[in-house]
């Protein structure tokens, strides 16, 4: 079992532009929407859930509409 | 000596007709096929069930020449011959570094989560090729290259094109895996059960 977070989107432009964003700040990895998000957009954010404070953060500082989930596999 | 002739027919027929003959009771045979995929699965065949194998090329295709040797017979991979598109018989090729033609910013997106849902899969091609933009993949794009790494891990082949490295003096950044050429790439499409081009 390990743990992490994926930040999802509510249109493919914020999660391609969150990326952008982020990926310089944070170690975030693009990753298909797990599918039982399948309503928001079909691209997701992947990082370490020991970042959700910076991350939340950051989501708020750039007005990135995205919403964190945690995540168990 | 029993002589098979294959030629036009395709996966898994040339298997299935050697394998007859060979049940038949033969031990020195001749198979004509005329193609490569056959003369490659010919070969796991004959390595399976304890036959020594030599290929030579003829007009028009290639003959095989089994003569059965004392080694051990291993039922599970016979079996495995004779199913053509059987997992780990599969290529992914990226001629881009984005899939499909539109947004490049999408486009690059898409690769990205192509190659991480690819690494998490059961079900991994045998080789990824890379040629042309495709080999910025495997040398500046830093998520491809955690994905492709993850699959070179878990034993999937990595080919890059040397003459694309070079054209695009990329040669000194290759992250991951191994400097390929044109014989090789061809070679693994003709090989492969099926080749998904991105």
């Amino acid at each position: 079992m390990s743990r992490y977070a994926v930040i999802l989107f509510k249109s493919s432009h914020d999660a391609i532009r969150a990326d952008k964003l982020l990926r310089d700040i944070l170690p975030v990895t693009l990753m298909p929407t797990p599918r039982r998000f399948s309503a928001s957009c079909g691209i997701a954010l992947r990082f370490d859930e020991s970042q959700i404070a910076e991350t939340e953060e950051l989501i708020r500082q750039h007005k990135l509409r995205g919403t964190i989930k945690l995540m168990e596999d | 000596m029993v002589f098979v002739d294959a030629t036009g027919k395709v996966c898994p027929i040339p298997v299935i007709m050697t394998k007859k003959a060979i049940e038949a009771g033969a031990t020195e045979l001749t198979v004509v096929v005329d193609n490569p995929t056959a003369v490659e699965n010919l070969k796991r065949l004959a390595n399976a069930i304890g036959f020594d194998a030599a290929v030579e090329d003829i007009s028009g295709g290639f003959r095989l020449s089994l003569t059965k040797n004392n080694k051990n017979v291993d039922e599970a991979a016979t079996t495995a011959t004779t199913s053509c598109a059987s997992s780990g018989s599969w290529a992914v090729f990226a001629g881009q570094d984005v899939i499909g033609s539109g947004d490049r910013e999408l486009g690059s997106s898409l690769i990205k989560i192509f190659f991480y849902a690819l690494s998490e899969s059961d079900d991994l091609p045998s080789h990824i090729l890379l040629m042309n933009d495709g080999v910025k993949l495997a040398s500046v794009n830093n998520a491809t290259i955690e994905h492709l790494q993850t699959l070179k891990d878990k034993g999937v082949s990595v080919l890059v094109c040397g003459t694309c490295l070079n054209f695009y003096g990329l040669a000194d950044q290759l992250k991951v895996g191994m400097v390929s050429n044109m014989y090789d790439i061809f070679g693994q499409m003709q090989i492969a059960a099926k080749v998904v081009s991105l």
